[in-house]
């Protein structure tokens, strides 16, 4: 008995190229049918959408089932007309789009395009390998193959991934971009010009203005002010949930939980009597109170998670060496949780740094204005100044931005604390 | 050099629990080297943790130097500490580590820097750790780690140096290396020690004496050899030694043990006197003797041959015994090592113990001559 295993797995490094573009394709499509879909324009292009799908469908089941034994000219054929319909389907959408109304959008193209050419790469490599479709490669054939594709196939992956995380990630850094251009392009529009006509004049209206200075400042007492109170009872708060078991723990833990369920506008109006009663109104003070309420609870959850790693023999090992249980919290716990606390300071000061709702119901003097009230006030009023709204959006996340970078590490280690082993 | 007592000691987690200890009186000699043993769950970690100071005693008086030290914190106890999980702390170099404890004192038992650093060499060097002073806990082995843990609770030069299952994270072979380096860290230094394991071996080799548990209570408290040959009861009798002892359920009469179904008849030594009534019988499997004829019949059930000797398994109506044989060659395949061989075993008279209904043993039963006992 001659087992011809080579010929029984061997599919050719295209033809294995061309599976995975096709299921690109296919989510491609399904993804740009629920597209249509939302913006209502499904009736337009049935044909179009069903093309789309049904050719990388066909086109899928022809080169990604097992390799033929027997001549199989039905599959041969089925991936030709899949590709061939896959390729038309997003040309006529691409045309349809280009005489209609709306024109094309960028979206659009990014949808067809890639479809268009899968297309046609599949039946290119269709015919190309009609031999191994109709099974007449040979034992030798076949091994040189399948060794190829054992070296060259896993880089050509590595390659696709990286192409698709790229468009993934254009995704999210797009609208970034475009507020980048926005505040290097001279005037108030919202259209852009070149690298030629670049100015720095928007950056210039701010720096060299009071108003964003002192919203600077108010920005950082809140954020940092917000972050050590946070910090100081949280920290405690979290090792005592951690470590001691007392009646109303659950209840506790839970209760924290209870008030991130309402939505912040719901608490709006209690939180202002609140401070209206404590004569708060209008102060960075209330400000912080009111952001540390609203980030303790997730600051409590995380640190309690941190400290339930470290393991109980570590303070015993201290409580025999003699610490106190303010040296075993200053010695030990504190140096060790490092990383939680990072991670809790940063998102105690980025929940005040960016708050707007609770900042803009308590503040009415322009003097004590945080950098989002700020922010919002360039872009309303009578003629919104596009470009310098874009300019000091760029501004405000330069601090948060540094601030990733320095506690990146730290980052890291505190979202995987729970994994690792003390 | 220090001593300890334990006197009536109690411990309950919860006033409705049963107690996690009861009853328990140790005394801990000066120098000695005590080991608590026992399966999981018998309070051998429990009484350890009160000794330290680590948990509450219900009641009774735990003393060290003759000073009830019950309601002292454990800093004030003097005692030292060597954690199963090491307990190092992460973020500190093992000299930090070491001298921790000697930092953290204040008032007058605070040591200028000098004699610090002195102690931590000092310590450095008995335990072979002076090129890792610098590292990371992180960046040891599992030896080097357990190493740290011991000279952390060495440097304060503590009255009584405790250990829970220290070697218990270490693979085999390294655990046996350890086991010898903590005698002979223990014969240099002299310190009291109470050690607490699950494993014989360790208990064996380690202990002056032992202090064997079980569900809270103290079984026996003797020096190993005798705990071995002496048990107290059937506890100690089937939880020291591998395999472990055989005991058959039964009865007496006139001088004579039967099996409960009478497979076994063997007469007993005088020493017993007029033993009469429900007992169980028990031997060591390697005492059982098997002889070419005037024994008891009983079929091979298995044979584990381990190369220096082979436990073969017995088995004769309701009776199940293993017998321990030495060097049977390799090339002798003695024909009681086949199954279902059938061969005559009999029991040396000074080998058999007897224990009464309540699992205690009747009467010392040994002449002392026959088996060494080491003496206290």
């Amino acid at each position: 008995m001659s087992i011809d295993l080579a010929s029984r797995w061997y599919t050719p490094l295209t033809l294995l190229l061309s599976k995975w573009l096709l299921w690109v394709c296919l989510i491609q499509a399904v993804l740009y049918v629920g597209l249509n879909w939302m913006r209502a324009e499904l009736g337009e292009y049935p044909t179009v959408l069903s093309m789309l799908v049904i050719g990388s469908l066909l086109a899928l089941h022809a080169v990604s089932t097992r390799p033929p034994q027997t001549a199989q000219p039905q599959r041969y054929v089925e991936a030709l007309i899949g590709g061939v319909t896959l390729s038309a389907g997003a040309m006529w959408g691409y045309l349809a789009h280009t005489a209609s109304e709306r024109g094309v959008l960028m979206i659009d193209m990014w949808f067809l395009f890639p479809s268009m050419l899968t297309g046609g790469a599949v039946v290119w490599f269709t015919f190309s390998h009609r031999t191994w479709f109709y099974a007449e490669h040979d034992l030798e054939r076949s091994e040189a193959g399948l060794a190829d594709v054992r070296t060259k196939w896993p880089r050509w992956v590595q390659l696709m991934k990286q192409v698709l995380m790229v468009h993934l990630a254009a995704f999210a850094l797009l609208p970034p971009f475009w507020v980048v251009l926005l505040s290097l392009s001279p005037g108030n529009g919202l259209n852009f010009v070149g690298p030629g006509e670049w100015s720095l004049e928007h950056y210039r209206f701010h720096l060299g203005g009071d108003n964003f200075f002192l919203w600077l400042r108010n920005s950082i007492l809140v954020a940092v002010g917000t972050t050590l109170l946070g910090l100081f009872i949280a920290f405690p708060a979290a090792y005592g949930f951690s470590r001691y078991r007392f009646r109303g723990r659950n209840v506790g833990l839970f209760a924290f939980l209870v008030v991130q369920m309402f939505p912040g506008a719901l608490i709006l109006v209690p939180y202002f009597l609140v401070m209206k009663g404590f004569g708060l109104l209008d102060s960075w003070f209330g400000l912080m109170l009111a952001y540390t309420v609203t980030a303790l609870p997730l600051c409590v959850w995380m640190m309690k998670g941190f400290f339930d790693s470290i393991p109980k023999e570590l303070e015993e090992a201290a409580i025999v060496d003699g610490c106190s249980q303010l040296q075993i919290f200053t010695r030990i716990m504190f140096p060790l949780s490092l990383p939680a606390v990072a991670v809790t300071a940063l998102f105690s000061f980025l929940a005040a740094w960016n708050e707007f709702l609770l900042a803009l119901t308590f503040l009415s003097t322009d003097s004590k204005y945080t950098l989002p009230i700020g922010v919002t006030s360039v872009a309303t009023g009578q003629s919104p100044q596009w470009g310098a709204f874009a300019a000091i959006s760029i501004l405000v996340s330069i601090p948060v931005v540094l601030l990733f970078i320095v506690f990146q590490r730290y980052l890291v280690d505190g979202m995987t604390a729970g994994s690792v082993k003390g | 050099m220090s001593y300890v007592r334990f006197e009536a000691v109690e411990k309950r987690y919860n006033p409705d629990d049963e107690p996690a200890v009861q009853g328990l009186n140790i005394d801990v000699n000066e120098g000695e080297f005590l080991v608590l043993v026992g399966p999981s769950g018998c309070g051998k970690s429990t009484t350890l943790r009160m000794l330290a100071g680590l948990e509450d005693i219900t009641s009774g008086s735990i003393s060290i130097d003759g000073a009830r030290v019950n309601d002292l914190p454990p800093s004030a106890r003097g005692v030292g500490m060597v954690f199963q999980s090491y307990a190092l702390y992460p973020h500190m170099t093992v000299e930090k580590n070491l001298s921790f404890g000697l930092r953290m004192a204040r008032g007058e038992d605070r040591l200028p820097a000098k004699e610090i650093e002195t102690r931590v060499k000092e310590a450095a060097s008995v335990l072979g750790l002076e090129p890792y002073l610098d590292r990371l806990p992180r960046h040891l082995s599992g030896g080097q780690r357990q190493r740290v843990a011991l000279g952390r609770a060495l440097v304060r030069r503590p009255k009584v140096l405790l250990m829970d299952e220290p070697l218990s994270n270490l693979d085999a072979k390294l655990r046996n290396q350890m086991r010898v380096e903590l005698r002979r860290i223990h014969d240099e230094l002299g310190t009291t020690t109470v050690y607490v394991t699950h494993d014989q071996v360790e208990a064996m080799t380690l202990a002056d004496r032992i202090a064997v548990m079980d569900q809270g209570v103290l079984q026996q408290h003797a020096t190993p050899m005798e705990a071995y040959h002496r048990p107290a009861n059937t506890f100690v009798a089937s939880f020291l030694g591998r395999p472990p002892m055989n005991l058959i359920g039964g009865h007496c009469t006139d001088g004579t043990f039967r099996s409960a179904c009478e497979t076994l008849a063997i007469e007993l030594p005088s020493t017993f006197g007029d033993v009469t009534g429900e007992v169980t019988f028990g031997i060591r499997p390697e005492d059982v003797a098997i002889v070419s004829e005037g024994g008891s019949t009983l079929n091979v059930r298995d044979a584990e041959r381990l190369g220096a000797e082979t436990i073969v398994h017995l088995q004769g109506g309701d009776v199940v015994l293993a017998a321990v044989v030495h060097r049977p060659g390799m090339e002798a395949q003695a024909a009681h090592e086949e199954r279902g061989a059938s061969i005559q075993v009999s029991f040396p008279p000074e080998a058999i113990h007897l224990f009464g209904p309540d699992g205690q043993s009747l009467a010392p039963h040994v002449d002392a001559t026959q088996h060494e006992v080491v003496n206290e």
